[in-house]
Parts: structure tokens; sequence; C-alpha cells
């Protein structure tokens, strides 16, 4: 039941703030968002509820996963709403994509609960969940498509609108293509017993579908389009916890399905079966080195993290690719640990761009210098990112990275490292003498201190074009309050005043609420990493 | 369900895949889909439960009237398939004779044949759909089409799937013709601001075949 409650909760406040719009959208999404962490956390988990037959529950670590999910979801569009920088279509798509994965979720370990087929030549249980998990998740990355859309610039429309519908088909073909591949081995009564050359093709199958919508090379540009041409606030949503949750269901048919299946018929140790691998490895290898390397290359935040989601998909691809048994236990561990992390830089991209009114890198000279909370926010998503030795985040992107085996596990391990890259340039970058742009104003600091202040935010639009609303007279008013932090804090709660200092502060509440995001996902990557994703 | 019934599901199943492909006016292209989502559960040797067979029709039912509100709001005359549509309608033919070959290679202990040829001349069907036309709405129809088309093939392999992967498919459906929907409308939403058109305005002359039966009063209207 807890499963259905947590969708439940999730799919009306989406719905709502779909209906509502401005203000009220967002505290209506944002209240089912932070909602849905009790939820999962404090409703009994394991309690099942049957649809149609099939078993759909949400077990711990389901909880913990969607648990952290609506914790990160929400600092996004907290910073998004403290910068001004979300559009009418963010609120509503942050917590339909955290039903959706938790719905993912929920059909896996329900999937998982149903008495193997007693005819089948090999015994497996749970065959039906991956589809289903991966339908679900590819309907909720359909219907977030037209958001894409809801941050386009006057007269560039047209182009946004072509991204939508190719993230659309996209998200179609991929759908259609794991539903093929996962049913290839299937038959009325269960797993058959296949040859190598069908293993190799529902392989290929369902590694193309995962390339595909998660935006591996070849296919890279068009996921890239996407992150770039919508919100930053719905990257993470629809670039990072979808495509975690779309791989979780690839991992959970290799093995539910592939697994036994290979261990019956023999065709582990098959060179067709061989080849495809090596294929598929071929192709994480490039995309996790190639995606680093573009990321850390690119002047502009948003194709930073793009390119670095794009990475990502490759380590993603590894599990699916790799012959040994674990490595599908360790990436449904790392999946959601590192979408924590991924949501926490786009919190960082979308405050740092905004709080400057630029998303160029080459104008963000000595940005770590004027704001200090930004630079903290930035380590901090970077240890979540890569931990440090002994932390389980490391042990798992070290390992997922050598499950390749042989020379292209050593070329992975080099590869898994190279997304510190575009950390570093941005560090480096932060660190120089402060350009002309980040030199005029301290946005790291609340105006009610008395500094420059956040008030001199201004919007260019460069990075989200609803930054570009003008801040209300009432904000600049604001700025020269003399009054202790404290004192004034106080004074002003539940007053107009209160709303005015939220307003002057908002590029600092951003950057607060990035920071924060941050040290969540370290939190996650530390203390709950090793307990999250396992579907076993 | 008799073998011969499920043959006769997968003929006018692949009928209605090519006469979509025909149509130069949105709403019967719409019509065409909805057909083709409302027969493809006749291909299958046994119907589903009740239930999720009924949320599967609504679901394609509701694809279609989707779709239907948002061509209405754009223009009416679609621009041509690549082949002019007929050469098409001929691929999803063969597609459907492919499909029975291979639902007949693939031998028994699987699942139904006719499922497999109709899944087959649906993805053909579709190819153009998604590959290669110039518009959102056939676009949104070749979404809808090839998740059609997996469970069709998924089913022709694994055998009726459960209830709720039925469920899940619909969904799947719904939810491609939704934002297709929204996609379809910011773009006549875009064009009527003066922006530019993310697709190119559909040909009335030369190989745009609009001088066919039934597309004067259409390209009148536009």
């Amino acid at each position: 039941m807890s499963a259905a409650i947590v969708i439940a909760v999730a799919l009306a406040g989406g719905l709502a703030a779909a209906w509502l719009r401005g203000t009220a959208a967002r505290i209506v999404a944002g209240v089912a968002l932070a909602a849905c962490v009790p939820v999962a956390l404090l409703l009994p988990p394991l309690t099942t509820v049957v649809v149609g037959g099939a078993t759909f529950a949400l077990g711990a670590q389901g909880a913990a996963v969607t648990a952290d999910a609506a914790a990160s979801l929400l600092l996004v569009l907290a910073a998004a709403w403290a910068i001004r920088a979300d559009t009418p279509a963010v609120p509503a798509a942050l917590t339909l994509a955290l039903a959706a994965v938790t719905a993912a979720l929920a059909a896996l370990n329900g999937a998982l609960m149903e008495p193997p087929p007693a005819t089948a030549v090999v015994q497996s249980a749970g065959t039906a969940g991956p589809p289903i998990a991966a339908a679900i998740v590819v309907a909720a990355a359909m219907l977030l498509a037209p958001a894409l859309v809801s941050s386009a610039d006057a007269g560039t429309e047209s182009t946004a609108t072509r991204t939508a519908s190719r993230a659309l088909r996209t998200a179609a073909v991929a759908g259609a293509i794991a539903v093929v591949g996962m049913a290839w081995l299937l038959g009325p009564a269960g797993p058959v017993a296949a040859d190598p050359g069908a293993v190799a093709v529902a392989l290929l199958l369902v590694a193309g579908s995962v390339a595909l919508f998660l935006g591996a090379i070849p296919f890279h540009a068009i996921a890239a389009r996407g992150t770039v041409a919508g919100p930053t606030a719905l990257a993470a949503a629809r670039a990072a916890w979808l495509p975690a949750a779309f791989t979780m269901a690839a991992v959970a048919w290799e093995q539910r399905v592939l697994a036994p299946v290979m261990a019956y018929g023999g065709s582990a140790s098959a060179p067709l079966v061989a080849d495809v691998r090596d294929l598929v490895a071929v192709v994480a290898c490039l995309t996790l080195a190639g995606g680093a390397i573009v990321a850390a290359l690119h002047d502009d935040l948003r194709h930073v993290l793009a390119y670095t989601l794009v990475s990502d998909a490759g380590l993603a691809l590894l599990a699916i690719a790799s012959s040994d048994p674990s490595a599908g236990s360790t990436a449904s561990y790392w999946l959601p640990v590192n979408a924590v992390a991924r949501t926490a830089l786009a919190a960082w991209i979308l405050v740092a761009g905004a709080g400057w009114g630029t998303s160029r890198i080459d104008e963000l000279d000595g940005w770590a210098r004027r704001a200090p909370l930004l630079a903290a926010g930035l380590v901090a998503v970077a240890l979540a990112t890569f931990g440090l030795p002994g932390w389980s985040v490391f042990s798992l992107r070290t390992s997922l990275a050598q499950a390749a085996g042989g020379p292209v596990g050593t070329l992975m391990l080099g590869a898994a490292w190279l997304g510190l890259l575009p950390f570093l340039r941005l560090a480096w970058v932060g660190l120089r003498a402060p350009s002309e742009l980040v030199g005029e104003r301290m946005v790291g600091w609340p105006a009610a201190f008395g500094r420059a202040g956040g008030a001199g935010h201004r919007s260019t639009g460069a990075t989200e074009p609803a930054a570009s609303a003008a801040r209300p007279p009432a904000a600049e008013s604001a700025r020269p309050h003399r009054a202790g932090a404290v004192r004034a804090g106080v004074q002003a709660l539940g007053t107009r005043r209160g709303v005015q200092l939220l307003a002057a502060n908002g590029p600092a509440i951003g950057m607060g609420v990035a920071l924060i995001a941050g040290l969540l996902a370290v939190a996650v990557s530390v203390v709950s990493g090793g307990a999250l994703g396992s579907m076993d | 369900m008799e073998p011969a019934l499920a043959a006769a599901g997968a003929l006018t199943t692949a009928a209605a895949a090519a006469a979509l492909l025909q149509a130069r006016s949105s709403r019967m292209a719409v019509l065409g889909m909805g057909g083709v989502l409302v027969l493809s559960p006749l291909t299958l040797s046994a119907l589903p439960p009740v239930l999720p067979l009924a949320f599967w029709m609504v679901a394609a039912l509701l694809a279609a009237f989707l779709l239907l509100l948002a061509a209405r709001g754009a223009t009416d005359l679609l621009p041509p398939l690549p082949l002019g549509g007929w050469p098409e309608g001929a691929f999803v033919a063969l597609g459907l004779v492919l499909g029975w070959a291979v639902a007949t290679v693939a031998g028994p202990g699987r699942g139904p044949s006719s499922a497999m040829a109709a899944g087959v001349a649906v993805a053909i069907a579709a190819v153009p759909l998604i590959a290669f036309s110039r518009d959102a709405l056939r676009t949104a129809i070749g979404a809808v089409l090839v998740l059609d088309a997996a469970g069709l093939v998924a089913t022709a392999l694994a055998g009726t799937p459960s209830q709720l992967e039925i469920v899940a498919l619909a969904l799947a459906v719904a939810a491609a013709a939704e934002g297709s929907r929204e996609i379809i409308v910011l773009d006549a939403r875009a064009r009527a601001s003066g922006g530019p058109a993310a697709w190119p305005e559909p040909r009335t002359t030369g190989p745009g075949r609009s001088d066919a039966p039934g597309d004067v009063d259409q390209t009148a209207r536009t």
C-alpha cells in the first residue's frame, strides 16, 4: 500500500500543479514533494497492493530511493523558486517524474514477489516487472517532453518544439525496443531455453534501448539538446531520475531473465554473446569518456550539465555490458545515488547561471571568490558524485567501471574519473581574478546583511528565460536594510516585509538551497548509499 | 479465439495501418490510428481479461480523442509522405506477410502468429511516420503506433501479457498522445504569434498529391 500512497500524493500534487499557475502551483508541488519524504519513510515497507493480478509494492530500499528523490527534487524546486527561474511547467513536471520513478520501483519490487511460472523451462520470478517499469518510465518521459518548450525564448519556439518532438519519439522508440527485447527470451510459460543468437539479439535490443533512452553515443545529441533546451530545474528529473529507473528495469531484466536463460542454455561463454557485450562496452567507454571531455570543454553551464548526464549513460551501459553478475547489483545501488548528486549539480548550475545572469563559463571568472556558499556547494556536489576512498559512492563507481574486465575495464576505470574535469575547470575559473560581470555584484550574501547583496541580481535571460522577469519594486526597496539579519528576520516574519526580504535575497537563498542539495547528496553517498537501489 | 478470427483481426489491423498512411486529412489519419489501436487486441489468440481490455480500449479512444483535439487547432492538410503513401502501404502489406513468416519460423512455444504479423505490419507503418514525416501530428501517430507494435510483437513472443503490462502499455500510449497534443498545440500557438514553424507547411502542389480525390476541400480549407 505504501507505494500507492506515495504515487497518489505525487500524482495529485503534479496534476494540481498542472492545473494551477504561478505561486500556487509551486506551493502545491512543494507540499506534495515534501509529503512524499515522510510518507515513503514512515509507512510500513513491503506492504503490497495487487493491481490487475500483479503485485505492486515498495520495499525498504525503494522507499529510501523515493524519499531521496523527493527531497532532492524539492530542493531543485526551491532553488528555482528562489531565483525566479522556474517556468510554469516545472512544478508539475517534477512531481509527475517522482510518481513515475516510484511506480517503476514499485513494479520492480512487486513483480519480484510473483510466484515463478510452474511450467517455465527456466524457473525465474518477476519477469513482468521490467517491461512494466520501462513502460511507466517511458510514459512519464513522453508526458514531460512538452515541458521542454515551456522555457523557450521568443523566436526559438520552433527549435524547442522540434527538440520536444524528438525527445518524445525517442522515448517511444526506446520503450518499444525495450518491451520487445525483454520479451525476446520469454515464452507463454516463462523464460525459454534460447540459443546464443537469440540471447545476443535480446541483449542488443535491451542495451540499445538503454543507450537510446539515456543518450549514449551515437544518440547523445538528442539527449543533450533536450537538457539544454528545457528548464534546468527539470533536467535532473528528466535526464537523471527517469534514466536511472529505466536502467534499473533493464538491469532487473538481465538478472531475472537473461542470467537464468544463459545459465540454463550454456550460452554465457558463447562468442556471439561476448561480441555483443564487447560492442556495448566500447559504446559505454566512448560515452563515458567523450561525455566527460565535452562537458569539460564546453563554455556553457547547461551544456556542462547535459554532457555530464550523457557521460553517466556510459557507466549505466556497463552494467548491461558486463558478464559479471554483481555489476547489475552495483549499478542498481549506484544509479539512485548518482541521480541525487546530479540533481544537486542541476540546482547548482541553475543558481550559478541565474545569479549572474549568464550561463557562459568564460564570463564567470572569480565566481568562487564572490560566492563562497556556491563554492562550498560545488565542492559538496563533487564529493557526492565521486566520493572519497572508503565512501560507498567511490567504491560503487570503481567497481562498476572495472566490471567490463580486461583492457576495457582498465580504460573504463580511467574514463570514470574523467568526470572530475568539468568540476576542476569550474573551480579553476572560480578562483581566478573576478571578471567585470562577477566583480560588480556580491551575489552570495543576503541583502539583510547590508552588503551589495542579492538584490542586485541581474537577469539577462541567458540561463533561464523566466529569470528575466523584472524584480518587483518592493524587492529593491529592501536592499538598504540596516538591522541585523536575525532581528530583521524575526521582525519580518509574517509581514509584507518578510516577502520583500525573501524576494530581495533570492540569489542568496538559492545558493543556500544549492548548498543544502549538495550536502544532502553527500549524506546519501556516504550514509545511505549502500542501502539504496537494491531490488533483491 | 478462433485462429481465423485472429487472422482476420491481423488483416484488418494492417489494413487500418495502411489506410492511415494514405490519409491526407489529419482527422482521417487520427481515425486510422484509433482503428489500429482498437483492432489490435483482436489479433490475440485469447482476448485479455475484461478489465485490462477495457483499460486498453479507453486509452486507445482517449489517444485518438486527444490527437483529434490537437488536429482541430492545426491545419487539416497533412504533407505527403516521402514515397507518397501507396508504396508505404505496400510495405505494410509486405510486413504482414513477413510477420507471419517470422512467426512460422519461430515455431511453437511462442505467442499467436497473427499478433506477430500485425505487429510487424504496424511497426513498418510507424517507420515513415517517425523517421521521415515533416509534421507533428504524423510523428505523434508514429509514436503511438510504435508502442502498439511493440505490444503486439511482445505478445507474439511471450504470449498474452499480464494485466498490469497491458495497463502500463495503455498508459504509455495515452501519454504519447497527450505529450504530442501539447507539442502540436504549442507549435500552433507559436505559428499564430508569428514565429517560425517547427515543421514546414504542407505543399499543395507538385508531388504533394493534393490533387488526389477528396483533398480538394481540404486544400481549400487551409
